[in-house]
């Protein structure tokens, strides 16, 4: 143990340190032009709006001829799983033999507001679903949904569980009963309508500052753990890929995040089987393909008890809980991830292909 | 003599003198109002109004660097005080916003027109600002108000923010541990070591309250500035006698300028518009009087949020300092402050998530953004209003092309899809194949 005289006759030199860390810090991030995320090579091969698809080009040998469909969520982009070539989910599942396609949801804009749930799961899914079908020349395919986008994932399996093969869902909210949450919690005491009548799409911007309030002292963790690297260019760069992705935010859809809000976070409609597309009632029951549903034991944003229940709440008989050690982005860029989880992924996909 | 007053005492005072140089000028604004001599004096009463402000802050901080370190302040009677000035100064408003709204006449003259135009733009853009300053502040606090614009300058703007709080911090516990050293500092007396003023402005910059705090000035100064912007523009009346005799009789003079803008922009685009509409006074009346509640109802929120943020980080360091000198005690300890640092984020952040889980801290956040809603609603509504007269697109207007557009898309897509399934269930490969070739080649992005 240090000398509590030391330490605080060196508080002055401590701060001084940091402030020398301060000023190479701005003189190194001035000096930084670009921050690559996302490079895994890929072709465009459908589009919708704003909404398109892509395939990734990989020049491993496939194990798999059933396609693999990635919907990722509205919340943010599909960037965080091919955040850098040596964490990188995306790179990992090619390598081990899956043929790849992921949606890109775009960033809407004013004109978009009207754009609801039921589009989202009968225009731009299913409308990727069958791109990716006729791209491949298969008439069924994989569905990989993350969070949000494995929300989609199970209702559009649901509602169409003759086009999909397999479904894999990844931190994905199904039953929000619970209080576990804060987003789950908070939700409840906010009046959707008037904050969507009010602002017809909600913003990127609303919604990262909920999110950086549920771990209100994460932020100047990062910031201490950030002035211990900043003059290590690699580690910066990893830093900094990360908040690359996090500020880009897009805004989501109004009346799709009416929906969304009111139906499941509020009212819990889809564990019921009470949540309507269209005409259409949603019964989890419906869903009898295989089903590997993932949880991450830490996750602050979508809880374990608003993932786990699935796996009671479906029809298929061939399912499988998959718990991961870790946080929310864990599961994507985490050490454990790429050795552990992705491996795990790819063999459940293959061995029902 | 000695000045026995606390931080919190010294705060308030201050405080209760801003606002009551606040309503005494706000009263003598509007008097002027009535009887003319304000149009003459332009915003002089403003400047003076802001002069005292300033006056009463600075002395405020040097009163309370006296208080700083004698540190007298008990953490709760502090936090307590703050709580309930926040309240008073947010019923002030209330009541200041209910002097503002009283009756109104009607009057129009149709000389004005040009006039009309720019006192209305100026009544817009101060009237704009303050529901723009609302929204941003509570959107996007400090650290995030460029958030997306560049990821490393705002690395370093949180870099810096990061900093600032730690340096907060560790000058704070600075007196308390040299007392740890020297064996004088008693676990049960946090609060004489700990400067409140210094452990809320932490508290400020962690959870960016840094603008929340200011958001009743902001509100304050924004119907300030709407009242003087007002007088501005009054200025170039100072020639047409009528119209200042009918702005003498109104008792509400910054709603009347609102009623009257409206009108005169219609006139002045009557030869434009397919017929001139009634004035929306009364609706206009209704939607500023809304907005005043909602800004109130956002305020006791917000403080209501600040001060059980403040009321959890006291409770948490005073357990944290507790269990700290415990650990010197048994001489045991902290590697160094940054590890010191380290603890007290994950204990902190611990409770803090704990207070975010209860239903009280739900709620008020609730109403917050339900009020912010509101009042987006009703600025929306008003500015419809104000908008209506011009060869301009309203909002209305665009949501109805965006609705059509969104409802055409889907019907397209739906045709698409049943003309491939169709054709695909005719049998008639070729039909079927050209289809999805059609498709398919719409659907597919061109190169430019």
């Amino acid at each position: 143990m240090m000398n509590m005289a030391d330490q605080f006759s060196n508080a002055a030199e401590i701060a001084a340190r940091m402030a020398d860390k301060m000023m190479a810090g701005y003189q190194i991030l001035s000096e930084i032009d670009e921050i690559d995320v996302a490079t895994a090579e890929k072709e465009l091969i459908w589009q919708l709006g704003r909404v398109k698809v892509y395939h990734y080009i990989s020049s491993a040998p496939k194990k798999s001829q059933t396609p693999t469909l990635i919907s990722y969520a509205l919340v943010n982009r599909q960037d965080m799983m091919d955040l850098q070539p040596d964490r990188s989910y995306i790179r990992n599942l090619l390598n081990l033999g899956l043929d790849l396609y992921i949606i890109d949801w775009g960033y809407p804009t004013a004109a978009d507001k009207y754009d609801s749930l039921e589009d989202y799961i009968e225009m731009y899914l299913d409308g990727a679903v069958d791109a990716v079908c006729e791209d491949s020349g298969q008439s069924k395919i994989n569905l990989m949904g993350i969070c949000q986008g494995g929300t989609f994932s199970v209702i559009y399996s649901a509602l169409h569980p003759e086009k999909i093969k397999n479904l894999v869902t990844l931190v994905t909210p199904i039953d929000f009963s619970t209080n576990d949450g804060l987003l789950i919690r908070w939700s409840k005491d906010m009046d959707i309508d008037a904050l969507v009548d009010a602002n017809g799409n909600i913003s990127g911007d609303f919604l990262n500052v909920g999110f950086a309030t549920l771990k209100p002292m994460m932020q100047a963790g990062k910031v201490m753990n950030l002035m211990s690297i900043i003059d290590d260019k690699d580690k910066l760069m990893n830093y900094l890929r990360m908040e690359k992705w996090i500020n880009d935010s897009p805004d989501q859809a109004g009346e799709c995040y009416r929906q969304f809000l009111k139906d499941l976070y509020q009212e819990n409609k889809l564990a019921n089987n009470e949540l309507k597309i269209g005409r259409r009632t949603v019964n989890l029951k419906d869903i009898t393909m295989p089903v590997m549903n993932v949880y991450a034991t830490e996750d602050h944003l979508v809880p374990p008890a608003a993932t786990i229940p699935l796996n009671d709440l479906i029809g298929s008989k061939d399912k499988s809980l998959y718990k991961f050690p870790g946080g929310h982005i864990g599961v994507f860029v985490g050490g454990r991830s790429q050795k552990e989880l992705a491996p795990a992924v790819a063999e459940f996909l293959i061995s029902r292909d | 003599m000695e000045n026995n007053k606390t931080f919190f005492d010294n705060w308030v005072e201050t405080q209760n003198k801003m606002m009551d140089q606040w309503n005494s000028t706000l009263q003598k604004g509007m008097e002027s109002a009535r009887t003319n001599d304000a149009f003459q004096a332009g915003s002089d009463w403003m400047k003076q109004w802001m002069s005292h402000q300033q006056e009463m802050v600075n002395k405020f901080k040097e009163a309370g660097k006296e208080q700083t370190e004698k540190n007298k302040a008990g953490m709760n009677s502090f936090l307590d005080g703050w709580m309930e000035n926040q309240r008073h100064l947010s019923d002030t408003f209330l009541n200041s916003l209910k002097g503002f709204s009283g009756p109104y006449m009607n009057g129009q003259s149709d000389n004005y027109f040009e006039q009309m135009r720019n006192a209305g733009k100026s009544w817009m853009e101060a009237f704009n600002t303050g529901a723009k300053n609302w929204t941003d502040a509570y959107a996007r606090p400090a650290a995030w108000a460029e958030m997306a614009q560049k990821t490393t300058s705002d690395t370093y703007r949180a870099m810096k923010s990061g900093f600032e709080a730690y340096s907060v911090m560790a000058r704070m516990w600075k007196p308390m541990m040299d007392k740890m050293m020297t064996g004088e500092f008693s676990g049960n007396a946090t609060h004489q070591f700990i400067d409140p003023a210094a452990f809320k402005a932490y508290l400020d910059k962690l959870f960016n309250f840094d603008h929340g705090t200011a958001l009743l000035q902001q509100l304050m100064g924004s119907w300030m500035k709407m009242a003087a912007e007002m007088q501005d523009s009054n200025r170039i009346f100072d020639n047409i006698d009528a119209w200042k005799n009918q702005m003498a009789a109104f008792g509400n003079p910054v709603l009347e300028l609102a009623n009257r803008t409206a009108d005169g922009l219609r006139q002045m685009l009557a030869p434009f518009t397919k017929l001139a509409e009634q004035p929306k006074a009364a609706k206009v009346k209704e939607l500023v009087e809304q907005l005043g509640k909602e800004y109130n109802n956002a305020y006791h929120a917000l403080t209501g949020l600040q001060y059980l943020i403040y009321k959890e980080g006291a409770a948490t360091l005073d357990a944290f300092v507790k269990s700290t000198a415990n650990k010197y005690a048994d001489q045991e300890g902290y590697k160094d402050f940054n590890d010191l640092y380290s603890e007290w984020l994950k204990e902190s952040g611990a409770a803090f998530e704990s207070l975010f889980h209860t239903d009280e801290y739900s709620r008020l956040q609730g109403e917050a953004v339900n009020a912010q809603s509101n009042i987006k609603l009703a600025t929306n509504e008003l500015t419809e209003i104000f908008m209506e007269p011009f060869p301009v697109l309203l909002r209305s207007q665009a949501d109805e092309i965006y609705r059509t557009n969104h409802d055409l898309k889907r019907r397209v897509y739906e045709l698409e899809k049943e003309l491939k399934t169709r054709t695909a269930k005719a049998g008639d490969s070729a039909i079927a194949d050209k289809a999805s070739k059609n498709t398919a080649a719409a659907n597919r992005p061109r190169k430019s």
